[in-house]
């Protein structure tokens, strides 16, 4: 009996992520009844965007990895995990093993909790659930142990839950969004860091009224919050430092090649969640269905509270900061890139827990900038290892990739205590 | 029948809930045979790329005037009120189209 289901096992692994996952996404489309036409097409985007994203990873190492090289052989910098940005981080978690079977996981959890009235919150926001599958991940490949990371990413799950109850009136006043709450597996770890430096910051006299105005920015400096642009400066950034100066040519080749990569890596992210689009609405549907006759929260992405003004002059004053942050941070060697186009994300809950305040957000930014990439630096490899175990093929080199919105404190804590039963 | 309209629908970082709206709409449309043209990106990135856009839909706040129509996608993703976004939203495409 065992003999056999590891012979099943080994011959699905075989198969490969980019075949594996496309079969188990049809069949979790199939179990919430969406249509056999419909569960099809979200089999196979999932494999398109698997070989997109394979085509896009390699694209941003190979013009990144050089300059990131010389920089640290150079100047003696530390940065050398490379910051490849939710979107592909996302997209690594999903392509594993525990990412393949969290949806069904994080589902089992809600409904648990939703039967059990230990929460109000539906949480039809698929995409995020990577959150739990790369935590899951993580703890998998620390602990070797599969069922060990499935309870790991639930644990994850349920936390979401419950903090998402817990700031539900709160964000559905201040952003006018009636019947919403935020179960975001990033954004729900932000709660308690933001909590205390607002318990600091009422404390000290003087800078504890201080409010500012956030009214310019946008006008002045929004063009940074395109990501071609603010890829094709990084690119120029990256090019001086790893003196490139010297070769005027391959200094702007590299630049437009960032930029290039900035703005063509979220339209290959994209084809992942219109496949993961069917998943949601099926599974929509189908809580509905099941839940629908009591009062609840539809749980979504904190993406639908970026764009308030706070936050969307937060993300782009953050840029800079987190670059100098991450030279001047001791013990961290993360090299922010992917993620800086994503900050506004890092500070999207501050609004609301500190009356729209962006001197708040600034500062609240700096503290969590700081946690992430502590902790990112802290998971080392793992990313890396994630990625290659789905089957992603990585040049050559000794620079190891993270995300920084992978980098929450919950994750942190349950890797270490997986480390206990390593 | 007019011309194609422009759809630019935003949200936080342009990848995941706007391409989930955009199909919502784009299925839509299509059933009702009207014509559209979807793009889409970010928030903090709209208004670098309104240029010869008609309509805006955005899941996110949209914080600065741009002149053009804005759709609060919310609906869309909780399922509640999306019918009648989406009426709307026809509408106003129907009259565009047909205005030029």
């Amino acid at each position: 009996m065992v003999e056999t289901i590891t012979k099943i096992s080994n011959a699905l692994t075989s198969l490969g992520a980019s075949v594996l996952i496309p079969i188990f996404i049809f069949i979790i489309c199939m179990i919430f009844g969406a249509k056999l036409k419909k569960s099809l097409m979200a089999g196979l985007t999932f494999g398109a965007a698997y070989i997109g994203l394979n085509l896009v990873i390699n694209l941003m190492m190979t013009t990144v990895n050089p300059m990131i090289e010389i920089m640290v052989e150079e100047w003696g910098l530390k940065n050398d995990i490379l910051d490849v940005g939710w979107a592909v981080g996302s997209a690594i978690a999903y392509s594993t093993t525990c990412g393949a079977l969290i949806i069904l996981v994080s589902l089992g959890v809600n409904i648990i909790m939703l039967a059990t009235k230990l929460t109000k919150t539906l949480n039809v926001d698929i995409w995020n659930f990577w959150n739990h599958a790369f935590t899951a991940s993580v703890v998998y490949i620390i602990s070797g142990n599969l069922i060990l990371g499935l309870i790991a990413g639930a644990i994850h799950a349920a936390f979401c839950l419950v903090m998402a109850d817990r700031t539900a009136k709160r964000v559905q006043d201040f952003y006018q969004v009636p019947g919403v709450s935020i179960p975001h597996g990033w954004a729900v770890t932000s709660i308690p860091i933001i909590a205390g430096v607002n318990w600091v910051l009422d404390r000290i006299p003087v800078i504890k009224d201080i409010n500012w105005d956030e009214k310019h920015i946008q006008e002045k400096w929004g063009i940074f919050g395109s990501p071609l642009v603010l890829g094709t400066v990084l690119g120029l950034i990256l090019g001086l430092l790893s003196g490139y100066w010297s070769d005027i040519p391959l200094l702007l080749s590299s630049a437009i090649s960032i930029g290039a990569v900035m703005m063509i890596i979220p339209k290959f992210i994209a084809l992942f969640m219109e496949s993961l689009s069917v998943v949601s609405d099926a599974a929509k549907k189908f809580m509905k269905k099941h839940f629908g006759d009591r009062e609840f929260y539809v749980g979504l992405d904190s993406a639908i509270l970026i764009g308030h003004p706070v936050t969307v002059a937060a993300g782009l004053i953050l840029i800079p900061v987190t670059l100098i942050l991450a030279v001047i941070l001791p013990g961290n060697r993360v090299l922010p890139f992917g993620d800086l186009a994503s900050l506004a994300y890092f500070v999207a809950l501050v609004p609301c827990l500190s009356k729209g305040n962006l001197f708040r957000s600034l500062i609240c930014g700096v503290v969590i900038m700081s946690v992430v990439m502590l902790i990112c630096t802290s998971f080392g490899s793992s990313m890396t290892e994630m990625a290659v175990s789905a089957g992603y093929t990585l040049p050559e080199g000794a620079v190891d990739i993270t995300a920084l919105s992978a980098g929450n404190w919950l994750t942190w804590i349950l890797s270490k205590i997986a480390g206990l039963f390593a | 029948m007019g011309r194609t309209v422009k759809l630019m629908v935003a949200c936080g970082s342009g990848i995941a809930t706007s391409t989930h709206a955009a199909s919502i709409v784009q299925e839509y449309m299509d059933e009702r045979k009207i014509p559209i043209s979807i793009m889409t990106c970010s928030v903090q990135d709209l208004a670098n790329r309104l240029t010869g856009c008609d309509v805006i839909l955005s899941t996110a706040q949209v914080s600065f005037e741009s002149g053009l129509p804005v759709f609060n996608g919310v609906p869309l993703l909780t399922g509640v009120g999306d019918e009648e976004l989406l009426e709307k939203l026809a509408e106003k495409i129907k009259e565009i189209s047909e205005k030029n």
